[in-house]
């Protein structure tokens, strides 16, 4: 494997990692809205909303530097997954329309209650929808796509991502990222008995992410498939040519020199009360810089 | 329908959809650093709101244009997958710049919108400023990857396959930067005439000096815009002459290839027996754009094999709309501009303040426009000369449903964006009202 190869593997990885940790919190956000309870729930649902409001889109764009590095350095894994997993796509692009939308709207529209209700049942529904079909999506995708038995509609585009294991990641999916959410809400919470509630809400959905973990090595074991060895056998198959890797690796690098600085600066702006309370527990306003 | 054109439509709707969102991501946030600026250097409290008014209206836009973008990014594979199997590495360059720089504008947007009383007042004004520049840096990298399609480049095509792939060749291509400065110009346009109608409207209806302000500063960004406009327009055409002979034929329904080449305005092509119906033709004017020559020869659609045909009365409309609006524009940014040189007067007319109204979707209009003229003008490539579109259509079934789908979700996403945006402006007026009680803002 070259270098060039070697560096974008690993630009891909830091991508689709960080779409989880931070783009993951974002939508486990919105599954915890679904089991707020009805003790305090404005209060949780506004700190929900002001936690995550200033690195939203920041969040999701980790996203977009996923699939681009997919299309232009594996061109081939690119083209079949997107041919062949395109239901659960069409699932994933429909949710994210409509938790995007609806996240940003809820946050602006502060005229009256009752569309702030509807964009809170959208908003947390396809969180919900959409964590679940990246899991679907990521199942399939680790199991191959190419393995297809026939070639009726079912064969091609329903077998490869409906099944057990792939189902297993979807729920998988959706209890990791709402431990992600509770975890960083607990650290968000600024007063005691909200803290509480975050704090039984992560337990919970460690106990859910523990048991979907078991469930999937279950699936795993049961089903036919196996995982390439090595883990990164099928993107050295699929590689674009050198030229395009090289460029590719030499943009990944000048980019990240732009946009880790700035990612760091916007999350000491915005979140440098967040660690900082565990020092001074009395530090309240704005942040003079 | 068949699958090919429920793609195809899908395609355009999801591009057209996102236009309108992307151009108001590059434009506005230099209206909002103006009325920005004004404030920190004047206190002036109508710069304070409206700078504000204006924010929460893009922060509106650009979450949809940012959703509407990560759809296209899922949507080039879904469709085309024949196409990004081998444009991808080739033209991946500029979606890679592009990529950076959004990740830049969303970083930047957060630290805008977020951060009015967390960090130093001119840094938070710069931060507004990074939001336009990679706005515009993310538009001309994503024209670029266009641009290739129309003017491929940087490869060798080895009987369906690239090979000796220069990727920043590629991204260089003949088309790429006057296409990009094109829709750049375009967007300032757009977006300047709507907001300054906008602000016309209520400015008649309320008489707030709020609006007023509002309505010179995007009508100065706007009418700069559509005063420049016609010398990259006159550029790009003398290059895609150059480059796509069957794109300018179609844009001009020219069917006989001719020295002395008429310019034909207006009029019905009839394709059938190649002929443009009641049209108004300037004798040598086709040539004299497209060549600098009034004797040039300029290639007409009967020298292009008839396989190879763009539509060519969609082709011929669509241009003939974008160029009649921008003819309009510019004239109303000439009288504009020259009146506010001599005090403004003619923004206390009633009919002027009107004729603003009218133009609030007429940039928008050319736009899009401008883009079919682009796109379906290529047709039947998807890269020019090289891969025809069906070539690169997906082998999936059922298009058409998928198609239904997505315009039902554009159609609500829009009307939702239209009733949030006259809350918004509900929402100012509130404020406006109670700080003329006496309250507070």
């Amino acid at each position: 494997m070259s270098w060039e190869l070697g560096l974008i593997l690993f630009f891909l990885m830091t991508a689709l990692l960080f779409y989880i940790l931070f783009g993951g919190a974002d939508f486990g956000a919105g599954i915890l809205e679904l089991f707020l309870g009805r003790e305090r729930r404005m209060e949780q649902q506004k700190l929900i909303s002001h936690a995550m409001a200033p690195v939203w889109e920041a969040n999701h764009v980790w996203l977009i530097l996923a699939l681009v590095i997919c299309f232009v350095a594996f061109p081939t894994i690119y083209t079949e997954l997107s041919t062949y997993l395109h239901l659960p796509l069409l699932a994933i692009i429909m949710g994210i329309v409509a938790r995007g939308c609806a996240f940003t709207f809820r946050y602006y529209d502060t005229l009256t209650t009752a569309y702030q209700r509807v964009y809170s049942i959208f908003f947390s529904s396809s969180s919900l929808w959409t964590s679940f079909f990246l899991g679907v999506f990521a199942g399939a995708a680790v199991q191959g796509v190419r393995s297809t038995q026939g070639d009726t509609f079912y064969a091609l585009y329903v077998a490869p991502w409906f099944n057990f294991f792939s189902l297993c990641t979807g729920l998988l999916f959706c209890s990791l990222f709402a431990l992600l959410a509770a975890v960083y809400l607990v650290r968000e919470s600024r007063n005691k008995s909200l803290n509480v509630l975050f704090v039984g809400k992560a337990k919970r959905a460690g106990f859910v992410f523990i048991g979907s973990g078991l469930l999937l090595l279950v699936a795993y074991m049961t089903s036919p498939f196996s995982l390439p060895q090595p883990w990164y056998e099928r993107f050295l198959e699929s590689a674009a040519p050198a030229s395009t890797l090289r460029s590719l690796a030499g943009a990944l690098v000048v980019g990240a020199a732009i946009i880790f600085p700035s990612l760091a600066y916007l999350l000491i702006v915005f979140k440098r009360e967040t660690f900082e309370r565990k020092k001074s527990a009395e530090t309240k306003g704005s942040l003079p810089l | 329908m068949d699958d090919l054109l429920a793609a195809r439509w899908q395609m355009a709707l999801s591009l057209g959809f996102h236009i309108i969102f992307a151009s108001i991501g590059m434009a506005m946030p230099f209206f909002m650093a103006t009325s920005h600026a004004l404030y920190l250097r004047k206190k002036n409290h109508d710069d304070y709101l409206l700078t504000k008014a204006w924010s929460k209206g893009v922060a509106i836009f650009f979450a949809v244009g940012a959703v509407s973008g990560t759809l296209l990014s899922f949507e080039l594979g879904l469709l085309w997958p024949g196409f990004m199997k081998h444009a991808g590495p080739i033209i991946g360059m500029p979606f890679s710049w592009e990529g950076a720089a959004f990740f830049l504008e969303a970083i930047a947007l957060g630290i805008f919108l977020y951060g009015w009383d967390r960090i130093r007042p001119w840094l938070h004004w710069t931060s507004g400023l990074v939001v336009g520049f990679s706005g515009l840096a993310s538009a001309a990298f994503v024209i670029c990857a266009n641009g290739w399609m129309n003017t491929p480049a940087g490869f060798d095509w080895n009987g369906g396959n690239p090979i000796n792939i220069d990727p920043y060749a590629a991204m260089f291509n003949d088309a790429a930067f006057l296409q990009g400065l094109h829709m750049i110009v375009a967007a300032f346009q757009a977006v300047g005439f709507s907001v300054a109608g906008l602000h016309a409207y209520l400015w008649m209806r309320t008489k707030q000096p709020i609006h007023f302000r509002g309505m010179k500063i995007a009508f100065v960004f706007g009418a700069i815009a559509s005063i420049v406009q016609p010398v990259v327009g006159d550029f790009i055409a003398k290059n895609v002459a150059q480059t796509q002979p069957a794109k300018l034929a179609a844009m001009e329904s020219h069917f006989e290839t001719t020295s002395r080449a008429p310019l034909i305005i207006g009029g019905i092509p009839d394709v059938e027996n190649r002929i443009t119906r009641y049209a108004i033709e300037l004798p040598g004017f086709l040539s004299f754009l497209a060549f600098g020559d009034f004797d040039a020869k300029v290639t007409g659609l009967n020298d292009i094999p008839r396989d190879q045909w763009p539509p060519v009365t969609i082709t011929h409309f669509a241009f003939q709309i974008m160029v009649g609006i921008g003819t309009l524009l510019l004239v109303i940014s000439i009288a504009g501009l020259g009146s506010l040189w001599r005090g403004g007067r003619l923004f206390s007319k009633t009919l002027f303040l009107k004729l603003l109204i009218v133009t609030i979707p007429l940039g928008f209009i050319a736009i899009e426009a401008g883009w079919v003229v682009t796109e379906v003008g290529r047709q039947p490539w998807i890269i020019y000369g090289l891969m025809r579109t069906e070539e690169a259509l997906t082998p999936r079934p059922g298009i058409v449903y998928t198609f239904v789908l997505y315009t039902a979700m554009y159609t609500v996403l829009s009307i939702i964006v239209a009733i949030l945006l006259r809350r918004q402006v509900q929402l100012l007026h509130a404020t406006l009202d109670s700080r003329s009680k006496g309250g507070v803002s």
